[in-house]
């Protein structure tokens, strides 16, 4: 895992990486990323994170949004690849990266049931 | 009745209603600088006291609407149904304990408080409290509750979460009543805006500006009155509070110190180049962005409708984009803004251009579709701030048309220097 933003190759050619970075933010350390690759089947990652003990939550068309028992929330982006990951605000900055680290894992897990 | 149920809007003119008071959205970064631009203004006390003020007003106005639509007469009903809009509007969750002759309010989780904390909070330690728009809410909503006169009660803050105390604390005592100022409404609105016109790329701008409308009436505040989206805290807030502060901080300059107007005008500018790059920036990098409009181009002319569409997606009225060359001159329009029904409707007509928002928006605007590399995942850090719009200036603004001096519609030339 790195703190610094993965590189971007061209905009015709979206990040595909396994690895968290930090996300663009305004709030310390709350907003996470990791890329997944187009081919995702999307339905069966949020099946199987939905399984894994996350909530379906209303999103705009485009996006796929699950929450956890504590306020973390995961946007996934189909059109894209993109993660996101959401720390709740009320976690102390100290530990948002090692919530964000847990959330990771567990899509790291769904992606790799997913797989066909 | 539900409170989402009393929003209205005026979908040709992008303006959004609660109860039929106006309302639009901003984002902490914006409201922080806001207020410090106020108290920059006038001095830290004064600049608490006009914030203060200009809270209340608008509070009565909203809460006087809210309560007759949802024939709330008991003093436990109303201040039950003002509390839970505070909170529906991301500004907190507050308490109240009071009677017609005072109390006091507490609260762990205010938006400017928090944000301020989660803003600045390692790096700066704050003396003031941060809190005026809760202290106005929480007086107005007593006021209320106990049929009181207008300023029959005013609320000061003595703990705050920004200067490090666990909880936010109000006293709430009784004072001189004054007179009632007539609500800036739907229908005061309505006499302050033209016919919306089309400008290019209408129909693009339209279709994103009326969905982020329809998502934006999804949010709401948390269990602590909070709202965290697009990587900020977000506020449905009063425009009456925004323009009160800054109309009446640049007239009592103009009063008092002309020598210091410029610097006060370029200050309240400087508040919608924040706005824009935070709030803009932000919702331009969100999941929610991609999902809904699709992966950024970072071309130009592509950043710049997409930003017109943000104005309107988050109530600001309906911008347009009269004609835009990139590097060399954008000219923005608006048929109706949240500034213009407010300074007609107080002060008449004005004798120069006074939308310093949109001013000071449409030049950021045009900073952030010809500078920032948007394919490019940037942060918007403060540094990047002050790296585009603190060093050498790369554009010049001029509002050339204003409704509020009696203009047939307003006009914003942005030109690359």
């Amino acid at each position: 895992m790195s703190d610094s933003p993965a590189p971007v190759t061209s905009a015709d050619a979206p990040r595909v990486s396994l690895a968290l970075t930090r996300e663009v933010t305004c709030i310390r350390a709350l907003a996470w990323r990791c890329d997944l690759p187009l081919a995702t089947d999307w339905v069966a990652l949020a099946a199987a994170l939905t399984a894994g003990g996350l909530i379906a939550l209303p999103a705009v068309r485009g996006l796929v949004r699950l929450g956890s028992n504590t306020g973390d929330e995961l946007l996934l982006v189909p059109n894209s690849g993109r993660v996101q990951i959401r720390v709740h605000y009320t976690i102390p900055e100290h530990d948002r990266r090692f919530a964000a680290e847990r959330l990771f894992q567990r899509v790291v897990y769904a992606f790799l049931r997913s797989c066909p | 009745m539900a409170i989402a149920d009393l929003r209205g809007l005026i979908a040709e003119q992008s303006l959004t209603f609660l109860a039929e008071i106006p309302y639009v959205y901003h984002c902490h970064h914006y409201n922080l600088f806001h207020d410090q631009t106020i108290d920059d203004a006038l001095g830290e006390v004064e600049g608490a006291r006009v914030r203060t003020v200009a809270a209340h007003n608008a509070f009565r106005e909203l809460l006087g609407a809210i309560f007759e639509k949802a024939e709330a007469t008991t003093p436990a009903e109303r201040i039950s149904l003002a509390t839970e809009v505070f909170s529906w509007m991301g500004q907190g969750k507050i308490s109240l304990d009071v009677t017609a002759t005072g109390g006091r309010a507490r609260s762990a989780s205010l938006h400017y408080g928090y944000a301020w904390r989660e803003k600045y909070g390692s790096r700066v330690k704050r003396a003031e409290p941060a809190d005026a728009v809760a202290a106005g809410f929480a007086s107005a909503a007593t006021e209320l509750a106990f049929g009181l006169a207008w300023d029959g009660i005013s609320a000061s803050e003595h703990k705050c979460l920004a200067t490090r105390d666990a909880e936010c604390e109000f006293k709430l005592e009784t004072t001189t009543s004054q007179t009632a100022s007539p609500p800036i409404d739907e229908a005061t609105t309505r006499r302050y805006m033209v016919p919306a016109i089309r400008g290019v790329d209408e129909d693009r701008i339209s279709q994103i500006g009326a969905g982020l409308i329809e998502f934006m009436r999804g949010v709401a505040g948390d269990e602590r009155g909070l709202v965290a989206a697009f990587n900020v805290f977000v506020t449905a807030h009063l425009p009456s509070y925004y323009n009160e502060t800054v109309y009446e901080a640049v007239h009592r300059v103009e009063r008092t110190q002309s020598g210091s107007v410029p610097a006060i005008e370029a200050l309240m500018r400087e508040a919608g180049q924040v706005c824009v790059f935070n709030t803009f920036g932000n919702v331009l990098l969100s999941p929610e962005w991609e999902g809904l409009v699709g992966p950024l181009s970072g071309v130009a002319t592509d950043t710049m409708s997409f930003c017109t569409a943000i104005a309107r997606g988050l109530g600001f009225g309906h911008w347009l984009v009269g004609s835009y060359e990139p590097r060399k001159r954008l000219v923005l329009k608006a048929t109706s803004n949240y500034e213009v029904p407010f300074y007609r409707s107080r002060y008449g007509l004005a004798k120069k251009p006074r939308s310093y928002f949109v001013q000071g928006a449409a030049l950021a605007m045009m900073c952030l579709a010809e500078t920032v590399k948007w394919t490019e995942k940037p942060q918007l850090t403060n540094d990047y701030y002050i790296e585009l719009f603190r060093g050498k200036p790369r554009y010049r603004v001029e509002q050339t048309k204003c409704m509020m001096r009696g203009d047939s519609i307003s006009e914003y030339v942005v030109d690359a220097l």
